[in-house]
């Protein structure tokens, strides 16, 4: 049973070798690079509009998944095991991994995800609530008991795992998670998203708007 | 304790079946995703395992000889806004640059004999000179110019030691003897993939079980030698 029902808005690039399971809605003018998994699990998940969401990132609405569960699940769908990679003209369906973890299944809390946020580089994010124009630095992980306000910056590396709230203009750093307050908003990476709006569909197949993946059985020519 | 470049390398197998071998020697994992492969040019002797992303759609990249890139190393050209437009940077790597496990690496330039440890992140548009050494888990901030002969440490990144300069030939015999030590196992299988190679590797498998001998091993090792 598939329970996938992705609604991707007109204007955003999604690219095909992301992995978006669930149900998934994107906001218009969103970029998705490859490589990128957005597992709506527990419940669904809403992503606003212009956001940047680059290679390796996870975002995960998690629900009751333990520890254990989450990183075989990761583990998983991390990378694809090459027999299961198909030839040239092979459907992009089977591009998934199959696992046990169904996503779309249960219907709980809905993850919410602002505008113009940045997802750098594997970022790992399971927070139900984040607001606008925030940057998630490479590496940095947010856990579920965190929400985020608007303008905040995460920086490299560091992990919010206990229960917490980062207010507006909240600047977290070091290995030590410092925080201070920063003056205006970062600012949106309008121009990086027009330029990659043009160039990625000349490299990449792109999940197309406002239609759900194709029906047809994994595996079928 | 030694720093892994200063002892001898074990040797390190990997599965025949994984790994692409190209005319020059480059060993390419299938599950490593490179994009845009008409804009990377990989010199020769480099090897780049499992999980790796090269991002080739956004700018050119380069990467030199006997470089290797472990698994869920991200090479991915920087972003820049000027006062007119933006554009992303091209990268290049130079010889003998070993890239630890999870490493982000945004830099312009990368120079030859280069370590950069597990978990590093290079910061965008850093320029990284010749023999340098990043240890594990450091955080080098963007726009960094990283002189040569220098050892950097922590996050922020700062210098804590200066090199010798016999260590450019250090790290220059210790990427080649990684290189070398790479061997294969498992049984042959032809490039590319699909249901044609397939194919034709089973044939080979069955004629080779046929003459019971183990012929999938031999010409490999020669092919090391000529190598030399």
């Amino acid at each position: 049973m598939n329970y996938d029902s992705l609604r991707i808005a007109k204007g955003a690039v999604v690219c095909a070798e992301a992995d978006l399971r669930g149900d998934v809605t994107v906001g218009a003018s969103t970029i998705i690079h490859p490589k990128v998994r957005i597992f709506a699990y527990a419940g669904p998940i809403v992503i606003g509009d212009g956001c940047l969401i680059e290679e390796q990132t996870v975002i995960i609405n998690r629900g009751d998944m333990s520890d254990e569960d989450l990183a075989k699940f990761m583990k998983e769908t991390e990378t694809r095991p090459p027999q299961t990679r198909g030839g040239r003209n092979a459907p992009l369906r089977s591009l998934q991994v199959q696992t046990n973890y169904v996503c779309g299944k249960q219907q709980g809390e809905t993850l919410h995800i602002g505008s113009y946020n940045v997802f750098e580089v594997g970022t790992h994010v399971e927070s139900l609530k984040i607001g606008s124009n925030n940057v998630f630095e490479s590496k940095c992980k947010l856990g579920q008991q965190v929400t985020v306000g608007d303008g905040c910056v995460v920086s490299v590396f560091c992990v919010l795992d206990k229960e917490d709230h980062l207010d507006n203009m909240t600047v977290v750093y070091g290995p030590g998670n410092q925080r201070r307050k920063q003056q205006d908003k970062p600012m949106p990476q309008t121009q990086q998203l027009e330029f990659l709006a043009k160039v990625l569909p000349n490299f990449h197949n792109l999940k197309k708007s406002n239609v759900s993946p194709s029906p047809e059985p994994i595996g079928k020519k | 304790m030694l720093a892994t470049y200063e002892v001898e390398r074990p040797e390190v197998s990997y599965n025949k079946a994984e790994y692409i071998v190209t005319a020059s020697g480059n060993k390419v994992s299938r599950r490593s995703v490179l994009c845009g492969s008409q804009n990377i040019v990989i010199n020769g002797k480099t090897i780049i395992k499992a999980g790796c992303m090269i991002r080739g759609d956004l700018a050119n990249i380069r990467l030199g000889k006997y470089c290797a890139l472990e698994e869920g190393v991200v090479i991915r050209p920087p972003f820049k806004k000027f006062i007119k437009g933006c554009a992303f940077f091209p990268i290049q790597l130079g010889d003998c640059c070993l890239v630890g496990e999870g490493t982000v690496l945004h830099a312009a330039t990368v120079g030859n004999f280069i370590r950069f440890g597990k978990n590093c992140y290079i910061g965008r548009r850093c320029v990284v000179k010749d023999c340098v050494i990043v240890d594990e888990g450091a955080v080098v901030t963007d726009d960094t110019v990283m002189p040569p002969f220098t050892r950097w440490a922590g996050s922020p990144a700062r210098i804590v030691e200066d090199l010798p300069e016999s260590m450019s030939y250090v790290l220059g015999v210790d990427s080649q003897e990684y290189y070398d030590k790479f061997v294969p196992v498992g049984p042959d299988v032809g490039p590319g993939w699909g249901s044609a190679v397939r194919r034709i590797s089973a044939v080979r498998r069955i004629s080779s079980i046929s003459s019971a001998a183990p012929a999938s091993k031999q010409p490999e090792q020669k092919s090391v030698k000529e190598d030399d």
